[in-house]
């Protein structure tokens, strides 16, 4: 794998790509990127995507496939040649089962 | 008795943890992490198991699950980076590896491992990671997505390529 870090031109060209595309059902309404180690420490891009909340428990995964690949697609069309990571999260966050506002109903 | 590890028992232990069908909410943080955690081990024993029917196809279960030992997470790893990119194979191995990458069913395998043994590693050591039950049960989902299109290419040329390369890049640690 290669060392080199990705140029923050070429992120923001992929941040930008991204950001406002729709798969399927889940549009995707914020990318955020970083650069940064990954368990192999190699250095990896990571992009951490924010999408519409899914209609049922998650989105389809028909949807996400063809996000990931599209992502996948769109660095090697801009050259990238590190790892890429893509990390989803919906835009909203429910409260989990051991928040303290859940567990102390604060 | 003999009780081996089953991947479907590991994504049915995934889905609990996940909260699967539980309604509104999301479980406890600890339960989506270990969720994610034995996701990626279904995937990864999954695909070690075929690599060991792959180098003994008439051989017992029992050494089968003895050889699968001698795969390592690094080495089957190795691989799938090879198959996904974005950088190039080495030469000895590009048309091999081009060949598989051919197949988008064993690229989303490959994909499908990269991502679930990098989640793994967030899950288990990164405190500033977020593991919500929408991604959490879409990882889980790609992991089954990956082990139900193993099955569809098992007959496959691209498929005995990708688990010789399993095999053969696999050495005791």
């Amino acid at each position: 794998m290669a060392d080199a870090a990705p140029s923050d031109h070429v992120l923001d060209q992929l941040l930008a790509w991204v950001q406002g595309q729709t798969f399927g059902s889940a549009t995707v309404e914020q990318a955020l990127g970083a650069t940064d180690r990954d368990a192999d420490e190699e250095i990896a891009l990571f992009l951490t995507l924010t999408l519409s909340d899914p209609a049922a428990e998650t989105w389809p995964i028909d949807d996400v496939l063809d996000l990931r690949r599209a992502v996948l697609g769109k660095a090697h069309e801009l050259g990238l040649t590190t790892p890429i990571y893509v990390r989803l999260i919906p835009a909203t966050d429910a409260p989990q089962a051991d928040d303290p506002s859940v567990m102390f109903g604060n | 008795m003999q009780r081996s590890i089953r991947p479907i028992w590991l994504l049915r232990q995934a889905d609990e943890l996940g909260g699967r069908g539980k309604g509104a909410g999301q479980p406890r943080n600890a339960d989506l992490r270990r969720a994610v955690s034995a996701a990626y081990y279904a995937l990864y024993h999954e695909l070690v198991l075929r690599a060991a029917a792959h180098l003994l196809p008439g051989c017992p279960d029992e050494d089968r699950w003895r050889i699968s030992r001698l795969f390592t997470h690094r080495s089957v790893r190795q691989v799938c980076d090879w198959v996904v990119g974005p950088g190039d194979p080495p030469p000895r191995l590009k048309l091999a590896m081009l060949a598989i990458r051919n197949s988008s069913a064993l690229l989303d395998v490959a994909l499908a491992f990269q991502t679930l043994q990098q989640s793994r590693y967030e899950a288990d050591y990164d405190h500033l990671a977020d593991f919500t039950r929408p991604a959490t049960l879409n990882l889980i989902d790609q992991v089954r997505d990956a082990i139900a299109k193993l099955k569809r290419m098992e007959e496959s040329e691209s498929y005995e390529r990708l688990m010789a390369q399993i095999a053969m890049h696999s050495k005791p640690s």
